[in-house]
């Protein structure tokens, strides 16, 4: 495939921590990497192959099940810092996120804060305003070096897929999760209200919890689906789509589509996926 | 050090082509930026001195190569980021009901949280759905809950995210169908489906296939939307996952 045929319709996903200008930096970096990439690399040719645009989540991982209040504030530094950042879209995390699923009353509060970074905060005014700044300029940099030391030596190995097959990449990424861990228990690393100032406090009463009788609900709405549903028509996209699957160059989509307005299920037809693709197994590097 | 003028003239360049492209087009939000004291805000800020190459290589301009200071040439004054919660719990009626809520409290895209059966690629009345079923997401079996999930919702309207991986495939499929059923044609569907199965592999452990049959489907979706829907983003690569397994910012 052509790079400029598919390129410009990327995207990517990031996550904003709190480490505020660490995470400038970072979208920075992973924008000028983009682009050196691209155009070097794979020699693009059009500009919006070489645009990273990219959604921006904030950390689940940073939210505390304790004093979850406190969770808005750290989400309003990570909304600061995708937006710093030049985020095209953004995804905020509600405060409770880390006890159950969020209330109304949450995700409100975490649109909220999309809203005031937009209207109140002044920062959409000049574009990329932190640039400049030696702090921001250096993080960026050694970012950016850094990562180009990641991608040689993926390279070296033979390709992400072999990276992933052989382990590489879960290591690195357990070995820095290992160490964040030691530093939170150490109290080297600070978490407010996790392992500094901790109070005494109840468990919230307002949870939002899955009612656990729903599986029985969907398993009814879809026994009654499987009976009032062209079943014969259902079996036979259903073995259009194991001949497609057993001709590596025929397009899926195409057939996919005649199937789930039949109404086949998402299991029947990933069933027949397994059965033909097989399923993986990960391999363990300690 | 004395003002270096190839910096305002690099500056005006900018203005008159990369800038004005865009603003002939969408003009920004308001024709003057202040901060609150009413001090003039201008588009962007540039040195007045110092190294001008590194700065034109490593910096650059908005919507310019290497785009480190972003890929819009007006970035939010043209028009903000897209405001979109990942949210879904429950059932297809129950998340539908949420959706509404976000969209009249100003939220605008729609991000569709999935329950770990459907991110595998399972029913609910499978045995390991057990205990499951809409926990982290929506439970979706069959384009009739998707259909409920997209209820009094215009898919021509709002763009609308999908993370979904190992099954992206038939979860789009749906999509694409329900839009049809509004009579909405998918030429005129935007969002991006996240379908980064890579990462499954690295970090999140929702995987299905082995990855070569997993990359062949990708493959197929690219092709597929190329053709028929222009507008959507048909892979989102993901950072965020693995990040939340614990990696550091520049992994």
């Amino acid at each position: 495939m052509d790079i400029d045929s598919f390129a410009g319709r990327l995207s990517f996903f990031f996550n904003a921590h709190n480490d505020l200008l660490e995470e400038v930096a970072k979208f920075r970096a992973a924008r000028r990497i983009w682009a050196k990439v691209m155009k070097e690399k794979f020699n693009a040719q059009k500009p919006t192959s070489m645009m990273l645009r990219f959604h921006t989540q904030t950390g689940g991982s940073t939210l505390t099940a304790q004093q979850p209040d406190n969770n808005i504030v750290r989400v309003a530094i990570q909304t600061l810092a995708a937006v710093l950042g030049g985020t095209q879209s953004l995804h905020t995390n509600s405060r409770d996120e880390a006890l159950g699923l969020p209330t109304e009353d949450s995700v409100r509060i975490a649109l909220r804060t999309q809203q005031i970074v937009a209207h109140e905060s002044g920062v959409t005014n000049s574009i990329d305003p932190l640039a400049g700044s030696y702090t921001i300029e250096k993080l960026t940099d050694t970012i950016e070096e850094q990562v180009w030391h990641y991608l040689n030596k993926i390279e070296d190995i033979g390709g992400m897929v072999r990276a992933i097959e052989n382990g590489y990449v879960q290591k690195e990424i357990q070995d820095a999760a290992y160490r964040y861990q030691q530093e939170v228990e150490s109290g080297e690393r600070v978490v407010v209200g996790v392992n500094k100032f901790t109070i005494n406090e109840n468990q919230p009463s307002d949870i939002l919890k899955v009612d656990p009788k729903l599986r029985d609900l969907q398993i009814c709405k879809l026994s009654e689906l499987k009976k009032q549903r062209n079943n014969e028509n259902v079996t036979q996209k259903l073995t259009e789509l194991r001949l497609a699957a057993q001709d590596s160059d025929k397009n899926l989509m195409p057939v996919i589509v005649t199937a789930v307005k039949e109404y086949a299920t998402l299991g029947e037809i990933c069933n027949i996926l397994r059965e033909e693709f097989g399923e993986y197994q990960e391999s363990i590097v300690l | 050090m004395s003002k270096d003028e190839r910096f305002q003239k690099r500056r005006k360049n900018w203005e008159d082509t990369t800038v004005k492209k865009t603003t002939d087009r969408f003009p920004e939000r308001k024709p003057e930026f202040a901060t609150s004291s009413w001090i003039p805000a201008d588009r962007i800020d540039i040195p007045e001195s110092g190294d001008f190459d590194s700065y034109s290589e490593k910096l650059g301009f908005p919507g310019e190569y290497p785009y480190t200071r972003g890929v819009q040439p007006t970035m939010y004054r043209g028009r903000f980021w897209t405001m979109r919660q990942y949210a879904g719990f429950g059932t297809a009626e129950e998340s539908n009901e949420r959706y509404k809520f976000l969209l009249e409290q100003g939220q605008t895209g729609l991000s569709i949280a999935f329950d770990l059966p459907t991110q595998i690629g399972y029913d609910s009345d499978d045995p390991v759905a057990e205990g499951e079923v809409g926990k982290v997401g929506v439970a979706i079996d069959t384009m009739k809950d998707m259909e409920i999930l997209f209820d009094g919702i215009p898919l021509d309207k709002v763009s609308t995210s999908m993370t979904i991986n190992a099954p992206a495939a038939v979860l789009l499929a749906m999509y694409i169908a329900v839009a049809e059923k509004q009579g909405v044609s998918r030429n005129k569907l935007t969002g991006t489906i996240q379908n980064d199965i890579l990462k499954e592999y690295m970090a999140r452990g929702t995987y299905i296939f082995p990855p070569k049959p997993s990359l062949r489907l990708i493959t197929n979706i690219f092709e597929y939307c190329s053709a028929e829907v222009p507008k959507g983003n048909t892979i989102s690569i993901s950072g965020d996952h693995i990040r939340e397994a614990g990696s550091t910012a520049l992994q």
